[in-house]
């Protein structure tokens, strides 16, 4: 099916289906900002404070600025976003497509000669590649934010101080590695939410079933992908 | 238009516009975290390394105390590493230069300092690639300190006498504890705390009266009239007044006697101290004061005979006398 979906990526960008593939961007960027600008902008400050408050036993608080900015850009900004992505829009995939396979929607379809994964498989993969890095973006620049606001109300760090710090500590390497990670974390969830989906029997306590499937299945394999990613390449 | 269109256009506008406004940050991020300052003129500093002990790229570099830059490139050859910095300011090295590898923090991290050199040593041509100092390891210089140290204690015999300091101070500590000499009879005995205390109540007695302004040395720190009577004097001494006074003024007639009396005196203890005079050849030769000590002696003995026959001499006065 993956490999399926990722064949069928050059066909998406038709007019025909591109309203598909942009109202799934539409549901996985824009419908999920609110979400993720609580959770980024609490994440950067959890973390400025716990940081923070441990460095000012040393003296050397100004360091939340490398510290909250290296985590972000390297582990927190991706896992976060991909968790609420997961939770939030992987779950709402499965559901919708386990309901279509339970009212044999996804056989008609069969019937019709259109093909289900293309359909319904490949708009949110490709949705999903392309605004999973994005996102995590914004939660990167939410978070580090969030940081910045601890640091300067609560410890004493100014606003420029923080930033000359992250800068100086932070480096392409760690974004660029975050968005990888981000793009994996997104066809993680495009995909087995679709399998979920697919995999739907036994009417509506099934498609219960399988969102809560996705859910947990995401998270596990983003885990261990995530943990994977970061052993390739920071040894 | 109908609604569902409308629906579609505001949805790519809003997607659309994320994508651009995230586009725009992953730039803005990207520039940031390459250390490149693309809006201004950068220079370009070259120094060669034996060893650069853990300095990385995009590390800071620091002149009289001023981030001015930052490592932009490092390559490693045969002879050390050859670093690259990208410098926001030129800085014109001289001969007698320093660059340095120094440790930014406690908790790590370091950066490239520049001392440009002596203001009026010759310039470094632009372009070439500078010598840096060899970096001090903080820890092998820890450890050889702490190694320093211990042989020091070791063999100096320092552990020793810590030692004995500290049996003897035990021993001291035993006999304050037990009352024993001064410290001991202070800390233990009440009589002692009890003079202390009174001697203490004294003097605050005493100063308070003093300040008050009772006795010769309250007047005479807190009574003007005093002082003024004191100034008069000495104002008087100064004048020439009083005998006193006489005596200070320059080549006064009192100074003048007083001087040839003393010379007068000075003299006749000269001449005493030379045996001359009666008074001089009392003191300095033994045969008079012999003779004058025997002479002393015979008087004495006629006083005493003339006191033991008064009596007889009297009765035998009065009684002839009768007839």
């Amino acid at each position: 099916m993956l490999f399926e979906a990722f064949r069928d990526i050059p066909i998406m960008v038709s007019p025909k289906h591109r309203h598909d593939v942009l109202h799934q961007q539409f549901l996985t960027a824009i419908k999920s900002l609110g979400v993720i600008t609580v959770v980024g902008l609490f994440t950067g400050m959890i973390l400025a404070l716990q940081t923070g408050l441990e460095l000012r036993r040393f003296g050397q608080e100004v360091y939340i600025g490398s510290a909250v900015t290296v985590v972000m850009l390297r582990e927190m900004g991706p896992f976060m976003t991909a968790l609420i992505i997961a939770a939030s829009v992987g779950s709402a995939m499965a559901a919708q497509i386990g309901t279509m396979t339970v009212s044999e929607e996804i056989a008609a379809l069969e019937v019709m000669a259109i093909k289900p994964v293309r359909y319904l498989v490949t708009p949110r993969l490709l949705a999903m590649i392309t605004m999973m890095p994005l996102v995590t973006i914004y939660t990167n620049i939410i978070g580090i934010a969030g940081g910045a606001i601890v640091g300067q109300t609560q410890l004493g760090v100014s606003a420029t101080a923080y930033m000359d710090n992250a800068a100086e500590f932070a480096a392409n390497k760690d974004l660029y590695v975050g968005l990888l990670k981000s793009v994996l974390f997104g066809i993680i969830i495009a995909t087995v939410a679709c399998h979920q989906g697919f995999s739907t029997t036994q009417g509506a306590v099934g498609v219960g079933r399988s969102t809560r499937r996705t859910v947990v299945v995401s998270f596990l394999v983003i885990l261990m992908v995530g943990y994977m990613v970061t052993r390739l390449f920071y040894q | 238009m109908k609604r569902s269109q409308l629906k579609d256009v505001s949805m790519e506008i809003m997607v659309g516009a994320f994508i651009f406004m995230i586009l725009l940050a992953l730039g803005f991020f990207t520039i940031i975290l390459s250390y490149e300052n693309i809006f201004s003129e950068s220079y370009s500093l070259s120094v060669r390394f034996e060893h650069v002990r853990g300095l990385r790229q995009g590390d800071n570099v620091f002149w009289r105390g001023v981030m001015i830059g930052r490592i932009v490139d490092m390559e490693v050859d045969e002879e050390g590493v050859v670093i690259t910095a990208s410098l926001r300011k030129p800085v014109q090295m001289r001969e007698g230069y320093r660059v340095e590898i120094v440790a930014s923090s406690v908790l790590g991290g370091q950066h490239l300092s520049l001392d440009e050199g002596p203001l009026n040593a010759p310039p470094i041509p632009e372009g070439t690639v500078l010598v840096g100092q060899r970096p001090a390891d903080i820890m092998a210089e820890a450890t050889a300190v702490v190694a320093s140290v211990r042989e020091q204690l070791e063999e100096g015999e320092v552990l020793q006498n810590l030692s004995k300091i500290m049996s003897d101070l035990a021993v001291v500590t035993d006999w304050v504890s037990q009352g024993e000499g001064t410290i001991g009879a202070l800390f233990q005995s009440d009589a002692v705390y009890t003079n202390l205390l009174a001697l203490s109540e004294n003097v605050n007695l005493i100063t308070a009266e003093i300040r008050s302004g009772e006795g010769t040395l309250g007047a005479l720190i807190y009574d003007d009239a005093l002082y003024s009577h004191v100034l008069e004097i000495v104002e008087g001494v100064r004048s020439g007044e009083g005998l006193i006074g006489q005596l200070l003024v320059e080549d006064s007639q009192l100074g003048g006697d007083l001087v040839a009396t003393m010379a007068a005196i000075r003299s006749v203890v000269e001449q005493i101290n030379s045996g001359q005079g009666t008074l001089g050849r009392l003191i300095a030769e033994d045969e008079l004061y012999e003779e004058a000590r025997l002479m002393l002696h015979e008087v004495r003995a006629a006083v005493d005979d003339f006191r033991e026959t008064a009596p007889i001499t009297t009765f035998s006065s009065i009684f002839f006398g009768a007839f």
